[in-house]
């Protein structure tokens, strides 16, 4: 028969499992972050893929959607959304660049911040091409970059820049006009 | 175990047959009951105590009830240790109750007697519902507490209860968290029922570090579950909503895991959870710092 002082034995189990979830959640923290940061892109590159017209000859074969530079979380990411999406009638190809070749097809290229210092590079190899050049560091639009994600107000948007878009060939929607950020806002 | 076991019974006993001389003679119903018990037999003790309240004399005596409580417990004690539910602890507790209630002020003995009685009730209840508490099965461990904390109430109004609570509560939001990871049907209900049980603890002692940090990751959990549940396909006008919902929640988190860090700077959990609210804030700067404090404090760790 256990007496009421005997409650503290019991007490050791409540702890293990306070203590347990404690250990979980931490597990979960440094995954979640990321991974909800690059979910975001995803979602913003899908809606890039409906709200930007590619040139004729990229209107066939797979959509290349190209990480250039170390974005782990971004490559799943994108992978999870080429398993269960498609662009329009394409299928996703989602490639990991280690380097940029002048004759190499992406629609969309992801510039990570890692590769900046060969951004010049970048752009100069696939001037012309029909490739959406995207990158995440302030002032890139003016670089070169067609889209850049900014953080305003802690939420993740984009910078347009159509004339860049253009020299690329592509035709950038109204509405996706409309939703993107100016440079100083 | 058993020696403490028969050790009590004979304790209860001798009270029971002591202070029971006058009604039990009266009702040889009673005698036989209490005989069953000696015996150990539990179904006839319990047939025979019933028989013996329907005599009027009997059932309007404290001490009758007091006994008829004991012999309940007895029996569940026997027969039903291992329901959580069980009848027969629930009709002892209700016997002894009766029992206190009948009693004059002066009835100090016989008080005593059934507050020990209670009290060891009292105990079964806590230790079941610790005992019993998962992911399966918490409706009924948190009926079992809230039976254990009002007995405690009840018997030894000075006691602080209070640290029995908080443990209760935070084990609770332990469980509360698992499912909602894993039962998503029942997720926003599941939610609510967690904030209750951290706000209960932070009630209680608000300076309490599991509960402030339970309650930041609360929020955090709620937070990336919005995102990472949104479909590719979701259209740029919802993604802007999401967002703003998001950040909501991550500023939610902020002041409770600020808090416990505040309260506790060197753990670990808690240096991860602010690096990922500030990453999930897109404050990137802040997310290093965090994260650098943790890097310093494993280092620190490790040299000792």
């Amino acid at each position: 028969m256990r007496e009421p002082g005997s409650v503290l034995q019991t007490m050791r189990k409540l702890l293990f499992i306070i203590m347990g979830f404690l250990i979980l959640s931490a597990f979960q923290q440094r995954e979640d972050a990321a991974i909800m940061n690059a979910h975001v892109k995803a979602i913003f590159l899908y809606n890039f893929t409906k709200q930007i017209e590619w040139p004729s000859d990229y209107k066939s074969g797979n959509f290349v959607i190209g990480v250039y530079g170390t974005y782990v979380p971004l490559l799943n990411e994108l992978n999870k959304m080429a398993s269960t999406k498609t662009a329009g009638t394409q299928k996703f190809e989602i490639k990991e660049i280690t380097s940029i070749e002048s004759a190499a097809k992406y629609h969309i290229l992801f510039v990570s911040t890692d590769k900046m210092a060969q951004f010049g590079e970048i752009t100069s190899k696939l001037k012309g091409h029909g490739t959406l050049l995207v990158t995440e560091k302030e002032g890139m639009t003016k670089k070169g970059s067609a889209i850049n994600f900014v953080v305003v107000d802690s939420k993740i948007k984009f910078q347009l820049s159509k004339t860049n878009a253009e020299k690329q060939q592509l035709k950038v929607s109204r509405d996706l006009e409309a939703f993107a950020v100016k440079e100083n806002d | 175990m058993i020696k403490r076991s028969k050790y009590l019974l004979l304790i209860a006993l001798f009270c029971v047959c002591g202070s029971m001389r006058i009604t039990a003679q009266k009702n040889a119903d009673f005698v036989a009951a209490l005989n069953y018990v000696n015996l150990k037999q539990a179904d006839s003790a319990r047939a025979r105590v019933d028989k013996a309240m329907r005599d009027s004399v009997v059932a309007k005596d404290a001490q009758s009830w007091y006994v008829r409580g004991f012999i309940y417990k007895f029996y569940y004690v026997n027969k039903e240790a291992d329901n959580q539910t069980s009848p027969a602890r629930a009709e002892a507790l209700r016997s002894l109750r009766k029992g206190l209630s009948m009693l004059p002020d002066t009835a100090k003995t016989l008080r005593e007697s059934i507050n020990l009685q209670m009290k060891s009730l009292a105990a079964k209840y806590h230790n079941d519902a610790a005992r019993s508490l998962d992911t399966s099965n918490y409706k009924i461990p948190v009926q079992n507490f809230a039976i254990y904390m009002d007995i405690m109430k009840q018997i030894e109004p000075g006691m602080n209860l209070k640290p029995a609570e908080i443990e209760i509560n935070l084990a609770l939001s332990a469980i509360y968290s698992s499912l909602y990871t894993a039962s998503p049907k029942t997720r926003a209900n599941i939610l609510e029922m967690n904030k209750a049980a951290l706000l209960k603890v932070l009630s209680l002692d608000p300076n309490n570090v599991s509960a402030n940090y339970n309650m930041g990751i609360l929020y955090y959990n709620q937070a990336v579950f919005l995102i990472n549940n949104s479909d590719y396909e979701t259209p740029l006008t919802s993604l802007n909503g999401i967002q703003d919902d998001q950040v909501q929640l991550f500023k939610q988190s902020l002041p409770f895991t600020e808090k416990a860090y505040q309260l506790n700077p060197k753990k670990e959990e808690t240096l991860q959870a602010l690096s990922g609210i500030y990453f999930g804030l897109n404050d990137y700067d802040k997310s290093k710092l965090f994260q650098e404090k943790l890097d310093e404090l494993r280092k620190e760790q490790k040299k000792h």
